[in-house]
């Protein structure tokens, strides 16, 4: 390999890299959003039972 | 280049109020930091700012401390960008430099990761650590760059065959050398010097001999997995580069490697790879067109047609006619069908019909030419006619000597004998005289050693253990091993020498034993005789008697024989698997389990190993006959029904028996009823088969069969036969039922034998008679082995097929290619020659796969009409066997719109009590393919799975809350588009792909899984894998109501071993108020009984404790095994082990727990450090086995602790990159603006520093920061 075609490569590798890590991002702010979702709804869900036993 | 920070001032102002010295440290810190961002510098402030108001002290700083933490990861990031655009301009030179940065980077980034969960950070390092890799080893290739650029010059010089090989061996030697950067520049050197000079073969072999150079140094220090993962790459690589340009060669070639992962490793596998990448070059040098499988059938059955013809020519060639010569038409034909063989399956019909008549051609007048009519030949010969003369002198002089010897020879003479016969007059004069030498030679060595051996008065091996011996050496190795002499699969093969060789060993072995027998015989009845007058009938009675012994005293050498033979291929894997057996299928290797289970628990490379049923001849039983049958005077000649009548009908029995060709026999099916009513082998059991076996639907020759089955299985398996069966020691009794009737028939019949025969009605001398009798059983032996060997073969060759071992062996198979055969496994059923033996074999279950693969494949190849019909069909959610989704056309399938058809299946359904995951999805799939009845047990099975996989993986996806193994009753499963059009589309074609074994697998499991659910064994996601795999090698024995295995098992039900107030006590898992005593009827898996362990401890135990306590004797391994079944003594032990010195303590530890304390893991070390540091802790309290135990788990808890280690020491369970664990202490040394720093220390006096970020990638635990 010439050293152009290694230097291409580190490049990718590296972009790989950093492409692997935004989604490992993404995918660690989907899981927080679900999460936060679910404990909204839940929350809601209270409040509706609330409301409900008033009513 | 460190310039103040923008709003550095302002930043410290609004800081008033904090702890000073952390403000102060704060603001030194943005300033050293000397970039230019003032939004960040604003947005942190204004975070602090707002912080102020709410909270004080403590809290405040912490809150602060923790923005501040952002903070600095934000503005490295910052820093990290700047300074790579710095870095751009001056743009680096060498990959070496732009490596070196790259890699910083990495690691700047990993360290600085923000707002990742602790599994994506886990994620993220891993990446980081591949990436660096990755890196490291594309800077490293450059080193040769020079060789690269050059080589590449004179690659456009060299011809496209040496450059292929270059290649080759270029990628396998990077790959074999990566992480030896040395050996890589060397051997790559070599290469490069090589593809200077030579060319073609030469080149080749250079560089196969460079490649195994180098594949030496490596291997040497790869683990056996690694060698395996790098010959997998190696070939795919290889396949990929030759064959870029025919993309379905890649996938086709890809596949068949892909099916010997897992099945087979080592040796085996590395030859199955060359196999196949040998077929995918083949493919790609004939132009990369691949036929229909019609046309492959085609051209096979031409192929086969032409050998079976010539076959037949042989069989019916007489040998009258060719005297001297009939050897070499035989040996001419053999060298047609060879040639037949050998043709390029990738020519075309015609171009194959052309060669065949090519080799045809002239065969006739070749023949004619060897015949006796030829005068030509004749006249040839006259010269030779001398020489043969002195030949026969020789051989007659060698069995002139033989004759003059005593008695006592007479194995030698019978052995010899035969070797003489078999001398080939017709070989060159330098090979005759050698192997007659040879003769002569061994003779002596063999008489010499049986001398010395009488004089010394050792226990003789006889010419009958030596002639056994070979024997079964033989036949072990007989077509099992590659490139082995003895390996010849049939007369169509061409290693005719081999089979002369294997069939002159047998007869050897065949008349060593029947002489044996005879003189045993002879002797019995002089001695039953001497006593005086005795009645015939009574006579008859005790010669019979003794005959059976005699038949049984030979089983159990041949048990002791294989039990401890040599062999070689066989012995590693056999081992490996009695070790491991259970374990292994605990863990679940799927295919493997599936393989073994098939081949009766039997770890031998598939097909290489398989037992060939009732088609060999093992003649512990069946030629145990032959010694009665010349027993002089004693028995009439054996009548074929005892050898090959007898095992024509094993072989249909075979199919009544077995599903898959045979590895399962009667003795499964009387375990099976068995196991069935309780799961272990009972005497009532024993007693009821004893009377079943002994009523006439049961034959002798059924019985013979299985006998035959299971030595074949236990020479296979290196056991003895009563061990061969599948479910190993818990068989016996039924293996021994089996060989009582057996031998009780063999009796009445032989009795019976020797009255007729005392009738002589002929008036035969006894010489003529015996001499009649002796040639009538050699005829008949002849006649029935000689089918047999056909039939063994036959069998052979169909078990390999079968098993996709005939991509992995390279054998000779008829008239198919190896590569063929391999995809006609696949399709068990469609390709009609191969796959007989499968259907066959496999009778009505594997008729149904037959035909829904047919159809399925079918489907697949017709034209586009039939895909059109395809698509109307599935429009209507017909998704039957005939429409295998498979062949849908995405967009047509997508458009189906499958799943939301509520007349289907309801895509959310209310969970009813009862219900799991696995019968809801079951429901849907019945629901919604009209097709589904029609599909295979093992199918649907597969296809629930795919589906119910998907649910366990993701649960809440499908609205499941919490346990997916118990669904909530009256809450909701909705299964939305899980059975959209590509789930289906690609269970479909997994399930399409199923092996013979995976589907075998399936149903295994299936019946397994069944029969613990009838036990009442809670069946749940965890356990179903290890659950399935113990029932189908032990039973349920050992498993208790909730799916666990245990070690011990009393009268079916598992038991566990605790301890009461010091004493340990067994009782039932499922019902712990019964204690059981009777300890040797509490057995493990292996057999043995419990009290068995317990009594041979206490049987060994010299008392070296009161020395020891007395300080006249150090500790030792000897000592604490001693004592180690003894609660007392142990304890006396521990508690002055810990009064004592510490070397001793970490020796005792090692040795009380070698796994738990090993050489590498400083678990000792860090625990009694911990120990030592524990206030109120004194070592010198340990004085028992449970309070050791009770800090072992405290220490354990703080090891295994999900928060990080404070200020004070703390042991940590940690785990590197290769997944090794190992403790250490670790502390908080630095708490600085959340930039953690530890100090790790193995007590040994070497710390290292690390940060928080690297602590938790090493902590084996998911921690979080302490509270």
């Amino acid at each position: 390999m010439t050293e152009q075609e290694a230097i291409v490569k580190i490049k990718e590798i590296y972009n790989d890299f950093l492409s692997k890590l935004d989604e490992l991002k993404d995918r660690a702010d989907q899981k927080t959003k679900n999460q936060i979702q679910s404990i909204e709804q839940k929350d809601i869900d209270k409040i509706l039972d609330k409301i409900h036993n008033q009513l | 280049m460190a310039s103040k920070i923008k709003g550095g001032e302002s930043l410290k102002n609004n800081l008033e109020g904090l702890d000073l010295e952390d403000r102060e440290a704060l603001i030194a810190e943005i300033e050293s930091k000397g970039i230019e961002c003032p939004d960040i510098l604003s947005e942190y402030a204004e975070k602090i700012r707002a912080l102020k108001s709410g909270l004080k002290g403590d809290r405040l700083k912490g809150e602060t401390q923790k923005i501040m933490s952002h903070f600095f990861q934000t503005i490295e990031l910052a820093s990290t960008n700047q300074s790579e655009n710095v870095r751009v301009e001056g743009e680096p030179e060498t990959a070496a430099e732009v490596a070196e940065q790259a890699i910083e980077k990495i690691d700047e980034v990993v360290d600085n990761l923000e707002g990742l969960n602790s599994e994506e950070e886990l994620a993220a390092g891993k990446a980081a650590v591949v990436a660096k890799e990755e890196i490291t080893t594309t800077k490293d290739q450059v080193t040769e760059g020079a060789i690269d650029e050059a080589t590449q010059e004179k690659a456009e010089e060299r011809p496209a065959e040496d450059q292929r090989s270059l290649n080759y061996i270029t990628y396998a030697i990077e790959r074999n050398t990566e992480g030896f950067a040395d050996l890589k520049i060397k051997y790559l050197q070599q290469v490069s010097e090589l593809s200077d000079t030579l060319t073609g073969g030469k080149l080749n072999q250079a560089l196969n001999k460079i490649f195994e150079a180098c594949e030496k140094e490596t291997e040497a220090q790869m683990e056996p997995k690694q060698i395996d993962a790098k010959n997998i790459d190696i070939t795919k690589h290889a396949i990929s580069d030759e064959a870029q340009e025919y993309p379905k060669i890649v996938e086709k070639y890809h596949k068949q490697v892909d099916n010997l992962i897992g099945i087979v490793d080592g040796k085996i596998l590395k030859d199955g790879l060359r196999e196949i990448l040998g077929f995918c070059r083949e493919e790609i040098s004939a132009g990369g067109i691949a036929e229909t499988p019609e046309e492959s059938n085609e051209k096979a059955s031409l192929l086969a047609k032409a050998a079976e013809e010539l076959d037949q020519l042989s069989a019916e060639l007489n040998a009258d006619d060719y005297g001297e010569n009939a050897e070499a038409a035989a040996e001419l034909i053999t060298a047609k069908i060879a040639e037949i063989e050998k043709l390029d399956q990738n020519l075309t019909i015609s171009e194959l019909n052309q060669k065949i008549a090519k080799i045809n051609e002239g065969l006739d007048q070749q023949l004619t030419k060897l015949s006796k009519e030829s005068p030509s030949e004749e006249m040839e010969n006259k010269d030779r006619e001398i020489d043969l003369e002195n030949r026969r002198g020789e051989i007659k002089r060698i069995k002139d000597h033989l004759a003059g010897l005593g008695e006592d020879y007479n194995h030698f003479k019978v052995k010899y004998g035969a070797l003489l016969d078999a001398l080939n007059l017709k070989l060159s004069d330098e090979d005759f005289w050698r192997e007659s030498d040879k003769i002569v030679h061994d003779f002596n060595a063999e008489v010499n050693e049986f001398d010395a051996q009488e004089e010394q008065g050792e226990p003789k091996v006889t010419g009958l253990d030596s002639a056994r011996k070979d024997y079964f050496d033989a036949f072990n190795e007989r077509g099992k091993r590659v490139g082995s002499k003895m390996r010849h699969l049939g007369v169509s093969s061409v290693k005719k020498k081999a089979q002369e060789d294997f069939e002159a060993i047998k007869e050897i072995y065949n008349e060593a034993k029947a002489h044996e027998i005879q003189d045993q015989l002879e002797k019995k009845k002089a001695e039953i005789l001497d006593r005086g007058s005795i009645d015939p009938v009574e006579l008859h009675r005790e010669l019979a008697e003794f005959y059976v012994q005699l038949l049984q005293e030979e089983e159990n050498k041949i048990d002791d024989l294989v039990s401890n033979m040599d062999r070689k291929l066989a012995t590693e894997i056999s081992d490996w698997w009695k070790k491991t057996g259970k374990k292994r299928l605990v863990l679940g290797v799927g295919m493997f389990v599936g393989v073994t289970a098939l081949t009766g628990g039997l770890a031998l490379p598939f097909g290489l190993a398989l037992p060939v049923v009732g088609a060999t001849v093992i003649p512990g039983v069946s030629l145990g006959a032959a010694g009665g049958g010349i027993a002089a005077g004693l028995m009439a000649a054996r009548t074929p029904m005892a050898t090959a009548g007898g095992f024509d009908i094993a072989n249909t029995m075979i199919g009544k028996h077995t599903k898959w060709g045979g590895e399962k026999g009667l003795v499964d099916d009387m375990k099976n009823i068995g196991f069935q009513r309780k799961g272990n082998i009972t005497g009532d059991d024993v007693s009821y088969w004893k009377e079943e076996l002994q009523k006439e639907e049961y034959t002798t020759e059924q019985l013979g069969e299985e006998l035959t089955r299971l030595r074949n299985l236990s020479v296979e398996k290196g056991v003895g036969i009563k061990d061969a069966a599948r479910f190993g020691t818990k068989q016996q009794a039924l293996v021994e039922v089996i060989q009582q009737e057996y031998y009780r028939r063999e009796k009445i019949k032989y009795q019976e034998r020797l009255a007729i025969e005392t009738k002589n009605e002929n008036g035969l001398s006894e010489e003529e008679l015996r001499a009649e009798q002796k040639e009538a059983f050699f005829e008949a032996e002849k006649q029935a082995t000689d089918k047999l060997t056909k039939e063994q073969d036959k069998v052979r060759i169909n078990t390999m097929k079968r098993h996709g071992a005939a991509a992995v062996l390279g054998i000779a198979m008829g008239a198919l290619s190896l590569n063929r055969a391999v995809d006609a496994v696949k399709h068990v059923g469609n390709v009609n020659d191969v796959a007989q033996g499968a259907t066959e074999a496999g009778g009505a279950e594997s008729g149904e796969y037959e035909n829904l693969w047919d159809k399925h494949l079918k489907y697949n190849t017709e034209s586009a009409s039939s895909v059109a019909e395809a698509g109307e069909a599935t429009s209507e959610h017909d998704i039957s066997p005939e429409t295998q989704p498979s062949a849908i056309p995405p967009e047509q399938a997508g458009s189906a719109d499958v799943a939301e058809s509520g007349a289907q299946g309801a895509t959310e359904v209310v969970v009813e009590k009862g219900d799991n995951v696995w019968n809801l999805t079951k429901h849907q799939l019945a629901q919604r393919f009209s097709g589904w009845s029609d599909f295979s047990e093992e199918q649907q099975t597969y296809f629930i799975d795919y589906f119910k996989d998907k649910i366990v993986a993701d649960p809440s996806a499908f609205g499941i809350e919490g346990n997916v193994d118990n669904l909530t009753v009256s809450s909701k499963v909705n299964f939305g588009d899980l059975f959209n059009a590509d789930n289906i589309n690609q269970a479909a074609e997994q399930s399409s792909n199923l092996s013979p074994e995976q589907i075998a697998n399936i149903s295994d499991n299936n019946e397994a899984i069944a029969t613990a659910a009838r036990e009442g064994i809670q069946i749940t996601t965890p356990n179903v894998d290890s659950v399935a795999a113990e029932v189908r090698q032990y039973g349920t024995d050992w498993i208790d109501k909730s799916g666990e295995i245990h070690d011990w098992a009393y009268n079916g039900d598992p038991v566990e071993v605790v301890d009461i107030n010091g004493q340990e006590v067994l009782r039932l898992v499922d019902n712990p108020d019964t204690v059981i005593d009777e300890l040797t009827k509490v057995v493990n898996h292996d057999g043995s009984f419990y009290g068995q362990t317990a009594e041979a401890a206490t049987e060994i135990a010299p008392d070296n404790l009161a020395e020891f306590l007395a300080g006249q004797e150090s500790y030792s391994a000897e000592l604490l095994e001693q004592v180690a079944n003894d609660p007392d003594r142990l304890n006396e032990l521990i508690n002055s082990i810990f009064e004592g010195d510490k070397a001793t303590q970490l020796e005792f530890l090692h040795d009380f727990d070698a796994e738990q304390f090993s050489m590498d893991n400083n678990k000792a070390e860090v625990f009694l450090k911990t120990l030592e540091r524990m206030p109120n802790v004194d070592l010198a309290d340990i004085n028992s086995i449970d309070n050791l135990e009770g800090y072992l788990g405290r220490f354990d808890a703080l090891a295994e602790s999900d928060v990080l280690p404070g200020k004070e020491w703390a042991p940590c369970l940690l785990e590197d990159a290769q997944g090794n664990e190992f403790y250490r202490l670790v502390h908080l040394t630095d708490k600085k603006f959340g930039q953690n720093l530890f100090t790790m220390s193995d007590t040994l006096g070497n710390t290292e520093n690390l940060k928080e970020k690297a602590l938790k990638l090493l902590l084996k635990i998911v921690t979080k920061n302490p509270q």
